[in-house]
């Protein structure tokens, strides 16, 4: 089943027009790996994705339904990695899982039951049990990113939009991550992730999407770039990066 | 309802707006006692000055510019830093109505600021008139007047303190900056705190005026975070 279609963004900044009319499917079970220079529109296409922000043209439908019609109930069905994530600070990582917890349990009855077990698993399964009732705000880089996506996983949401989440990881947690999203995407759930990893998204992905010029350069499956080997895989993609 | 005020309740660092309450109550009762005292030393040169109900307009007068610095001060807290920079993606990603969240804000700090301001008023007056009558009496006129007069500035100060917090919030908002809120404060509290020593029904009036005042400036902040996007 198609979880997300969107056809023809256009994001324009400032005059600029930083999307020009780019369109992506991802459906169920799929990982979709999202490459693209800096300043692609890696961040601003993910960002319309969740709803958070609205494009200047084209639509996004989530589940088969226009992702306005529901906004913002069904972040409650999406596990969103923003970049850089946001905490409140001062409170430690179960307390701030907790507030998520809380606002998915009220959008959404089937969460009802997310209790304090449920967030002391998640805090083991990203590594930070030792570490939850420290202030986030004490936290490194890495720890962070391990909490952000503790956050979005905690709720088993139907589609995972992930903002280079492989930042400032150590290689033991991405190879955790890995494994993480294979699971998850076997159990049915859609993800996209943006990186500038190569090696990692050849690693992780079924497919790429790399985004140059505002638009796709490229859309293939990862088993069939690597059917010619590693490196000139990687070529293809840093060229199709160049646009 | 509940579950979202506990978790603004929970988000929210309330504790230096605690400690703000208590420091109003302090300068309240400070410059209170300055004008118990100026009233019974000058007492028999101004009446108006050696008038108890004056001094405790005077106090009441304090309390409600202290407080308005500590409403927008939480103001602040909930409205300004969850809807700015960074934090934005995180206030957004709730998969909560905005108008449930934006609801729940509002009467948290309403409920906060209503309750720290009556709370403040009472311990103010109760140990100036406990003081007031430790020291001899100034001149009152009936009690019953006096009482009338206290609530109707009480009243008035809880208008008046959703309108100036209203505008100044809404203000600093558009500007998206902290230090323009404090400014627009000060700057109406100082000109509210000038006209407030005349008389209480003059007093009276132009707090529900401010409050009126703020009407559209709490509209317009709700029409802008009801569609605030991340940037
Ligand atoms: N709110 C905004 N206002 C103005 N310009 C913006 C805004 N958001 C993004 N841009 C511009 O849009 C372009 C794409 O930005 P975006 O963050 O989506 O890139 P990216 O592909 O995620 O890059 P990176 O790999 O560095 O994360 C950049 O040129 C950026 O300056
Ligand atoms: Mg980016």
């Amino acid at each position: 089943m198609q979880v997300l279609k969107a056809d023809g963004i256009v994001q324009v900044f400032e005059g600029r027009e930083v999307l020009s009319g780019l369109d992506l499917t991802l459906g169920q079970g799929e990982i979709l790996g999202l490459l693209g220079a800096n300043g692609a529109g890696k961040s601003t296409l993910l960002k319309i994705l969740t709803g958070m922000q609205r494009p200047v043209g084209g639509r996004v439908c989530f589940l088969g339904r226009p992702l306005s019609e529901d906004y913002p109930g069904n972040l409650a069905r999406m596990g969103v990695f923003i970049n850089e994530p946001v905490f409140y600070e001062s409170l430690s990582a179960r307390e701030n899982l907790e507030i998520d917890l809380t606002y998915l349990a009220l959008a959404d009855r089937e969460h009802r039951d997310a209790g304090p077990t449920g967030i002391s698993q998640l805090l083991d399964k990203v590594g930070l049990a030792a570490d939850s009732t420290t202030p986030v705000g004490r936290y490194s880089m890495g720890m962070r990113q391990r909490l952000a996506l503790a956050r979005c996983m905690g709720h088993h949401p139907d589609l995972y939009l992930l903002d280079e989440p492989l930042n400032g990881l150590d290689p033991v947690a991405i190879g955790q991550l890995r494994d993480s999203l294979r699971s998850l995407a076997a159990q049915g759930s859609a993800i996209l992730f943006s990186s500038h990893i190569l090696s990692e998204v050849l690693r992780t992905a079924d497919h790429v999407m790399v985004v140059a010029d505002g638009r796709v350069s490229l859309r293939a499956s990862v088993p069939e770039l690597l059917n010619q080997g590693q490196e000139v895989a990687e070529r293809t993609l840093v060229k199709a990066m160049e646009g | 309802m509940k579950t979202l005020l506990k978790l603004e309740l929970k988000k929210t660092r309330l504790w230096p707006c605690i400690f703000g309450g208590l420091a109003v109550v302090a300068a309240a009762l400070a410059i209170g006692g300055m004008f118990l005292a100026i009233g019974h030393t000058s007492g028999r040169s101004d009446p108006r000055l050696s008038s108890l109900a004056f001094v405790l307009q005077m106090a009441m007068v304090i309390l409600l510019v202290g407080f308005s610095l500590v409403a927008a001060a939480l103001c602040n807290l909930v409205f300004i830093e969850p809807y700015t920079g960074r934090n934005l993606a995180l206030t957004l990603s709730f998969p909560i109505s905005r108008s449930r969240i934006l609801l729940a804000k509002l009467i948290f700090v309403g409920l906060f600021t209503a309750l720290s301001y009556l709370a403040g008023t009472a311990i103010t007056l109760t140990v100036m008139l406990l003081i007031d009558r430790l020291v001899g009496s100034l001149g009152t006129g009936s009690p019953s007047s006096l009482l009338e007069q206290v609530l109707l500035m009480l009243v008035t100060s809880l208008a008046g303190l959703v309108g100036l917090v209203g505008i100044a919030l809404s203000i600093g908002f558009w500007k998206r900056s902290l230090p323009i809120m404090f400014a627009v404060l000060l700057l109406l509290d100082a000109v509210v705190g000038n006209l407030l020593s005349q008389s209480p029904l003059l007093s009276a009036l132009l707090l529900l005026i401010i409050f009126l005042a703020s009407l559209p400036a709490w509209w317009l902040l709700h029409r802008t975070l009801m569609k605030i996007e991340l940037p």
